[in-house]
């Protein structure tokens, strides 16, 4: 990450908008322990209240970066019930960063969130749909696959 | 090639600044090496 993916200015550019960054060493007796971290590099998005919301480990290109951080980003107004903010978020990584191996679960974020904005289960339809379509092999085209009965 | 982020290097104040700004906290376990 300190070779490649850090020093790229749209990361650096992408944190300072979106994130606070910290860092802790994978040995630090406490936070180590507290998030049961085995290995490096492990990143997790957390809330105010050190709350995680998403991980990942292993190394990430900038583009995976950003669009994992997006993931992080939506998944974390998702589960605090934010969720015209969490759509915003998917709608731009599925936008963004449509390759990435992060954009079939934002579709499909996407899809429980506008339900849960709306109450109107149409969207869980379209999540089938897109992911069927250009995400077929994705567990997340999978999960959405009951979501084919809504009319 | 130096970075240009601007890491915190405390957790607690990482997570004050989340809450006063508005943004999640990234959180990186890395190997100083």
């Amino acid at each position: 990450m300190d070779a490649v993916t850090y020093p790229d200015q749209r990361v650096a550019q992408f944190i300072a908008e979106n994130l606070i960054p910290v860092r802790v060493p994978y040995d630090h007796e406490q936070l180590s322990k507290q998030f049961n971290v085995k290995w490096t590099p492990t990143l997790i998005t957390l809330d105010s209240d050190g709350q995680e919301h998403h991980r990942t480990v292993g190394f990430l290109s900038p583009e995976d970066f950003i669009a994992s951080q997006l993931l992080g980003i939506g998944k974390t107004h998702f589960e605090k019930g934010a969720f015209d903010k969490a759509i915003s978020t998917f709608d731009e990584l599925t936008g963004a960063y449509p390759k990435s191996s992060y954009a079939a679960e934002a579709i499909y974020l996407l899809g429980v969130a506008r339900y849960k904005s709306t109450h109107d289960p149409k969207p869980l339809r379209g999540a089938y749909e897109r992911l069927s379509s250009d995400y077929p092999d994705s567990e997340w085209a999978k999960r959405a696959y009951p979501y084919r009965l809504i009319q | 090639m130096a970075s240009a982020i601007q890491w915190e290097n405390d957790y607690e104040k990482a997570l004050k600044r989340a809450g006063t700004e508005g943004r999640p906290v990234l959180l990186d376990f890395f190997n100083p090496g």
